[in-house]
């Protein structure tokens, strides 16, 4: 068996779990890759009135109307400034396609499972809540993300630290 | 239960529904038809039954089983003649219907529902009508068939049939490899000839001793089947090419063994018992002993009950066939596309764009019409509806549909099913009277419900129409100031429409008491609610005693609406076209006079009508922005009033020193754009930044993030690939919390400007050439649409308009009357009316729109005179050509018109005297009044209609007036004939502007019959003819 297979087999087995992972601000985050649909450049987003402020706005993807959200403020932190290196990660969420809006994109990691540990209360500010575990990289930490959680953020103004 | 065995239930069940769904119309036409019945009908429905008996039976389904076969046995009773289809006995059938989809809607659980009480109802109607020996006959089977071989079990009273038929039975053993296979036929065929020499009783495919695949290919598949025929032995072996053997008749149903059937025997016994001394006992006692449904009974399905097993659609053949073509020639068209830009082949990209355009639309189109389904299926269900309330509230009605081939997309269907059931069962409850009351008021006692599908400018439109007792406004009124709805004085000044609408509102209910037909009080805004969210229009329309008409709009698809695309500060929004009203635009310097403060919101006088403004900026909360030109560029509006002046402004004088053609693009210098949109009750006017084109998009949901945003009702994507989101006209109106403006102060200034409008006209105001204007009265418009000049085809020499699947006739200024040709561009616009009496649409080409204007009627009908202009004025410093539109019509299609005079041969000449002193509308409702058919004696004062009415030597019919004359005015007019014996019957219709509670008083006690308001065409020429009529039959009733 190659390797692929072997890791998909871990995989499947629960042993190990695939991160697409990116920075928001220095924090690296990380959602389980079957939950990505794809990562896009579409940041010519139409503003959405009367909706609350971790909502950026909606974009055009392939002709279906996909509503943004801007992670930093979700998490409580301050709103995103897009630069070159922004991207959009489009999540699977409750059957529905919504729009992650990020700092830079960073790897693929594999992270084996009996490895990931429960997330403090608070990093970098932000409530544990919004976590479901953190991965310990040669180099830093991988903080992974509850997208459902995020999703249903309302931001800055819920915060409680 | 096995996967496989679940399977075959619910393709049984789908089945079955296809089976039944004609039934009930087909019982009800057999109800009608009485013992005169059409034989092959009654078959076609004891087929059904039959079929859903089989099935039943072989999947386990018992009681299913049972309940059909005591339906087929009923009904082949009818069949043979030996039970005539009553009220009663359908009746019966119907319920058993129901019962029978109630089981087959809960199938998994059929087999332990209760169904007695419907199988013993359908028993007793066979023993109340039947002999002793049939019903006994009925129960009793019999084994017939070739012993030991193939044996069949079939009622005793199939066999006696037979008989009496002169048929012979017989069982032919076919194999269907060597009789069937090898000889180049089907089993279809096989079937399809035995049909054809007899009737098929029973038939038996022996598939049980095959085994499976790995014992081969059988060498043998048994087939017998047992016919009654009166064709002889040897020619079924001709026929078939049977061998002797393989065709046994049976012998006479003497030496047919009784079968073992328990349950029969008891069951026989006790029918004995209860049967009626006499044959001929009145069904009625049948009817009666059918038992009510009780509680633990499986109920019938209530009909607004949807099948949940449906969750397929059928589509035809062709049509998929259609869509793998187009699927076919996507892929070419993306192959090209792929391959030119590698190639970088640009020159072919244009014709490949094209092509790829055209294919994706036809294939839009293509899809779209596999969701579309026959209307038919939703009207299928009201003619028992009818039947049953009729006979539940004791009425007589008659209920015809037309239509039911109208296509409608799935979804539409599935959701207009709910209000038009209301609305029908509105009609047989509230609007048909008993018969007693009908009759007293010299009408049918039978009333006449009538429901209509039909397409209509791109849209497909309902009517429910009744005969009945029509809605009294004045009562509505009084409902609706009782309940604190509107004010006693909104109630005053209400047109008869307007009141009219009343009805939607929420918590409205005319009815006495909350019945559980209808009248909780939930229904018509619901109704219309339902409506609108589909993107249609409801309208409804009353007389008192001629009966009620409702109007129903829809779109013919949801996915699709037409829309108005407009900006406010950088985005652009959409706006749905049902939704839209009117579009005004203000010029700076008019603003301030126009728009006026009430209680801190801005409100547009509009025509005399306060319409609260809301600023889209603000109830977005975006900033909102104008486009300077120079340069172009997009700045911050930051006007704290619509009526300030914005920093960098130009005085106004200097505004109206530059081009026209300036004037008409620029959005700066504090011109307003303004939207009146409408929604239900509210009307209010949008300020939006700039305006773009009217597109039809396509409408994709938001996500559920953004499903709290009351001002939004979705979102679009435009041609260049941006998302535009479409507004809630109803949820920006609860945003800002609108209200219509309180009308104190109003009131007084609405009638002043009444009183001004005395004799004036509003006119669209249109240039053919540039330098030539013109004006069309805007009473007698339908609609203005705008379209490419490519749109316009010359047909025969006839120039139409292709517009959303219909064909429209046009109209060319130039060619009709003196003008000059029409300049060439892209866009014009196309007035659209319609004459009296036709349905026919017809299209007047304007190429450029000027304004919507009062004008005076003071009109100089002397020089410009010519077929087709009424006359002329001067109209900013222009001298404006008034268009009379039918005087165009007939010009160019004279042919038209004679079929509108046979149409008016009913009320052929009957003579209205018609008093007017403006020369203007002396002509025009002369005009139409003529047009639709009546001799008219115009006189430009009452005196001189007075003079007339007494010289003339014919009586006349009806006289129509106008108040304000010089010498005598319309009330003198009217008092002077109602206080004269000769005149007294004459009924008078006021036309006028002034409409007040004195003047409508006034008028009351001189003797007006009616008002009307200047000027609605359609309006008058109905009152007209129904006065006409009444008075008619009045005079009749005299004389009788």
């Amino acid at each position: 068996m190659t390797t692929t297979m072997q890791r998909q087999q871990r995989n499947m087995a629960g042993k190990e779990l695939e991160l697409t992972t990116f920075y928001v601000g220095d924090l690296l985050l990380g959602v389980d890759i079957h939950q990505v649909e794809e990562i896009n450049r579409q940041l010519n987003m139409t503003p959405a009135p009367h909706t609350p402020e971790t909502i950026r706005g909606v974009v055009n993807l392939r002709g279906e109307v996909v509503t943004v959200l801007d992670l930093r403020r979700a998490l409580g932190l301050e709103p995103t400034i897009i630069t070159e290196d922004s991207r959009n990660v489009i999540v699977n969420s409750r059957g529905e396609r919504v729009g992650l809006l990020v700092d830079r994109i960073a790897d693929v990691v594999i992270a084996a499972t009996d490895q990931i540990e429960p997330p403090p209360a608070n990093v970098n500010g932000i409530d544990g809540r919004f976590f479901a575990g953190v991965y310990k990289l040669e180099s830093e930490l991988v903080v992974i993300l509850d997208v459902e959680e995020a999703l249903a953020s309302e931001g800055a103004s819920k915060q409680t630290t | 239960m096995s996967l496989d065995n679940q399977k075959m239930i619910e393709e049984f069940v789908v089945e079955s529904f296809e089976h039944l769904a004609d039934v009930e119309n087909d019982l009800l036409t057999i109800e009608e038809g009485g013992a005169d019945s059409d034989p092959e009908l009654v078959n076609k429905v004891f087929r059904a039954v039959h079929s859903i008996k089989g099935a039943a039976g072989f999947l386990g389904l018992t009681t299913i089983n049972d309940l059909a076969h005591s339906l087929e046995n009923v009904l082949n009773l009818v069949r043979s003649k030996e039970l005539v289809p009553t009220a009663p006995v359908v009746d019966s059938l119907l319920r058993s219907v129901d019962a029978l989809r109630g089981l087959l809607n809960n199938v998994n659980t059929s087999n332990e529902q209760d169904v007695r009480s419907f199988i013993d109802a359908l028993k007793q109607i066979i023993s109340g009508q039947a002999s002793p020996e049939v019903s006994a006959s009925l129960e009793r089977n019999v084994q017939v068939g070739q012993p030991a071989t193939a044996m069949f079990e079939v009622s005793e009273h199939l066999l006696a049939t037979h008989r009496r038929l002169g048929h012979q039975l017989f069982v032919l053993d076919f194999d269907l490899i060597k009789d069937v296979e090898e000889r180049g036929k089907t089993p279809l065929s096989l079937i399809k000839d035995l049909l054809a020499l007899g009737e098929v009783v029973e038939a038996r495919l022996d598939a049980f001793n095959l085994g499976d695949l790995s014992t081969g290919i059988p060498d043998r598949l048994r087939f017998v089947a047992l016919i009654g025929t009166v064709v002889d032995r040897q020619m079924l072996m001709v026929e078939f090419g049977l061998a002797e053997e393989h065709i046994h008749q049976v012998a006479d149903a003497g030496s047919a063994s009784p079968a073992p059937a328990a349950q029969a025997a008891p069951a026989v016994a006790a029918q004995a018992v209860a049967i009626p001394a006499a044959p001929a006992a009145p069904p009625s006692s049948a009817a009666p002993a059918a038992p009510p449904v009780s509680a633990q009974d499986s109920s019938p399905p209530s009909e607004t009950s949807k099948t949940n097993v449906e969750t397929s659609i059928r589509v035809s053949v062709g049509l998929l066939d259609h869509l793998m073509n187009l699927a076919g020639e996507l892929v070419l068209s993306r192959n090209q596309l792929v391959q030119t830009i590698n190639n970088r082949e640009t020159r072919n990209l244009e014709s490949v764009s094209a092509r790829l355009d055209q294919v994706t639309s036809e294939l839009q189109e293509a899809i779209m019409q596999t969701r579309m389904q026959p209307i038919g299926t939703v009207f299928n269900k009201f003619p028992r509806i009818v039947r049953d309330l009729s006979g539940k509230l004791g009425k007589q009605c008659d209920l015809t549909i037309e239509g039911k081939d109208v296509d409608l997309d799935k979804s539409i269907l599935e959701t207009i099913g709910d209000p038009l059931t209301h609305l029908i069962r509105n009609s047989v409850d509230h609007g048909i009277e008993a018969p007693q009351e009908r009759t007293s008021k010299g009408k049918n006692p039978i009333g006449r419900i009538s429901l209509r599908a039909f397409h209509q400018a791109g849209k497909v439109n309902i009517e429910i129409s009744d005969d009945g007792a029509g809605i009294d406004v004045n009562k509505i009124k009084t409902k609706a100031v009782s309940k604190g709805l509107i004010s006693t004085e909104r109630a005053r000044e209400m047109t008869d429409r307007e009141a009219l609408s009343l009805i939607f509102l929420p918590g409205f209910s005319l009815a006495e008491k909350v019945t559980d037909v209808s009248g909780r009080g939930v229904g018509m805004d619901v109704v219309r609610t339902n409506i609108e969210r589909l993107g249609g229009t409801v309208e409804i329309e009353s007389r008192v005693n001629s009966g009620t008409t409702i109007r129903i709009s829809l779109p013919l698809t949801l996915a699709i609406i037409p829309s108005l695309i407009v900006r406010c500060g950088e985005e652009r929004f959409a706006i749905p076209q049902v939704n839209i009203n009117e579009l005004v635009r203000i010029k700076a310097g008019d603003v301030k006079s126009r728009i006026e403060h009430i209680k801190n919101a801005e409100v547009l006088r509009l025509r005399g009508n306060l319409l609260p403004l809301v600023r889209l900026s603000r109830a977005l909360g975006l900033q909102s922005k104008y486009l300077d030109p120079v340069p172009s560029e997009l700045k911050d509006d930051r006007r704290k009033n619509l009526a300030d002046r914005r920093a960098d402004e130009e005085h106004p004088t200097e505004v109206e020193a530059r081009s026209g053609q300036e004037r008409r693009q620029d959005t700066t210098a504090g011109a307003l754009n303004i939207i009146v949109v409408e929604t239900g009750q509210l009307r209010y006017g949008l300020v939006v930044d700039g305006l773009h084109d009217s597109e039809e998009i396509v409408v994709k949901p938001l996500g559920r993030h953004m499903k709290g945003v009351r001002c939004l009702a979705g979102a679009t994507i435009l041609g260049d690939g941006h998302v535009a989101l479409i507004l809630d006209i109803a949820g920006i109106a609860a945003q800002c919390a609108i209200e219509m403006p309180e009308e104190h102060g109003a009131t007084a200034r609405a009638e002043e400007s009444a009183a001004q409008k005395a004799e004036h006209q509003t006119a669209l105001l249109f240039t053919n050439d540039p330098s030539e204007q013109f004006g069309v009265s805007m009473s007698l418009i339908s609609r203005i649409e705008r379209i490419r000049a490519e749109q316009i085809d010359s047909v025969g020499g006839q120039e139409v308009l292709q517009y959303r699947g219909s064909s429209l006739p046009l109209l060319s200024l130039d060619k009709l009357i003196k003008a000059k040709p029409r300049p060439e561009q892209p866009h014009m616009y196309v007035i659209v009316f319609h004459l009296i009496g036709q349905r026919q649409e017809i299209g007047l080409i304007a190429p450029n729109l000027v304004d919507i204007r009062e004008i005076s009627t003071d009109i100089d009908v002397v020089t410009f005179r010519e077929p087709g202009v009424l006359g002329s004025l001067v109209i900013d410093e222009k001298t404006t050509r008034l268009i009379d539109l039918s005087e165009l019509a007939r010009a160019a299609h004279g042919e038209w018109f004679s079929q509108q005079q046979q149409a008016a041969a009913t009320d052929a000449g009957r003579r209205i005297l018609f008093a007017e002193d403006s020369a203007f509308f002396r002509k025009q409702v002369a005009g139409f009044l003529s047009e639709a058919g009546y001799e008219v004696q115009a006189c430009e004062d009452g005196l001189v209609a007075w003079n007339a009415i007494q010289q003339s030597a014919e009586p006349f019919d009806l006289v129509v007036t106008d108040i304000e004359m010089p010498n005598m005015d319309g009330y003198e007019l009217t008092r002077k004939i109602k206080n004269d014996q000769r005149f007294a019957n004459i009924p008078v219709i006021a036309v006028t502007s002034l409409a007040g509670q004195e003047n409508i008083q006034k008028g009351g006690e001189v003797g007006i019959d009616e008002y009307q308001i200047k000027l609605d065409r359609d309006q008058l020429i109905a009152a007209v003819t129904r006065l006409i009529k009444r008075s008619a039959t009045a005079v009749s009733g005299r004389n009788a």
